[in-house]
């Protein structure tokens, strides 16, 4: 009886395994595949059939090495215990478990730098004596907010700017669909300014014929 | 040990060196040339405006003094 069970429980957990093992990664020629995306540390896998995978923080494949001689059985050996060691498995069968947390926690890595989308506008906070300086678009490197109708005062304390007089004028910039930009959500405290509004830097600027204003602020 | 929150430290007459911040450089890069000071430069106090903006002498932002964290005394 006792048999007959054990029998059904591995018919049954089999394919259950299978499916898990196929959601971690696909298995080509012995080898497990798997993109650790963003992952920042260089890990070794899951020696399969005294075969070593190594990828590194790109995810792209480094080493498949198939092991020849003695030395080389070592070795795996060595790449058995950094798993144990990174994954804290102690089961071989549920490695690949572990790998597939490590493969999740390298993807939840975000960037913080996307593209715009057409017709997308910002406001750029500043000095209307300055609006000769903002014919070429945004400089590569400076600042928008999507924050609109804010006095100079609400600016400076939103956008944590560095001087003592507010700014006087607000332009609009409406980059051409695709221009990068950094996001950071919320603006950190700096310069004796609370913070907090979002703010947005473009990297290689806006372009010529981007940019709108000034119109001046209360 | 001062805190950025702190008042600035500095006095009307005072050197000091401009040693900005990487947000404070990047927020500067819509200043005309002749309005940006040189990072690493000796600058001499104009004014210090609210006990906390340092004006250095011949500074022509439109926005006035800046934020004295972004000076260390020489």
């Amino acid at each position: 009886m006792t048999t007959i069970l054990r029998l059904f429980l591995f018919l049954l957990l089999t394919p259950v395994f299978g499916i898990v093992a196929q959601a971690a990664g696909t298995v080509q020629d012995s080898f497990r595949v798997v993109d650790v995306g963003f992952r920042t540390q260089s890990i070794v896998l899951q020696t399969i059939e005294a075969e070593n995978c190594n990828y590194d923080s790109s995810g792209a494949l480094l080493q498949q090495r198939k092991s020849q001689d003695g030395e080389s059985a070592d070795e795996d050996r060595l790449s058995e215990l950094n798993i144990l060691r990174s994954t804290g498995s102690a089961w071989p069968l549920f490695s690949f478990l572990a790998e597939f947390f490590a493969t999740n926690k390298g993807a939840t890595a975000l960037s913080t730098y996307r593209k715009t989308t057409a017709g997308e506008t910002f406001q750029h906070y500043g000095y209307k004596q300055q609006a000769a300086n903002f014919q070429g678009g945004l400089r590569p490197g400076g600042f928008a907010t999507t924050a609109d109708g804010l006095t100079g005062v609400k600016a400076r304390s939103g956008l944590s700017l560095p001087h003592a007089t507010p700014p006087n004028a607000v332009y609009t910039v409406t980059p051409q669909a695709g221009t990068v930009v950094r996001v950071n959500p919320i603006t950190k405290a700096e310069f004796g300014q609370p913070g907090g509004l979002p703010e947005f830097q473009f990297p290689n600027g806006t372009g010529a014929g981007t940019v709108s204003g000034p119109r001046t602020l209360p | 040990m001062m805190k950025k929150d702190d008042l600035c430290p500095f006095k009307v007459g005072q050197n000091v060196i401009y040693m900005p911040s990487q947000r404070g450089k990047d927020l500067l890069v819509m200043s005309s040339e002749n309005q940006k000071l040189i990072p690493g430069e000796l600058y001499e106090i104009d004014q210090v405006l609210d006990d906390l903006y340092v004006v250095p002498k011949g500074y022509s932002h439109p926005g006035g003094g800046l934020y004295w964290t972004e000076f260390k005394s020489c």
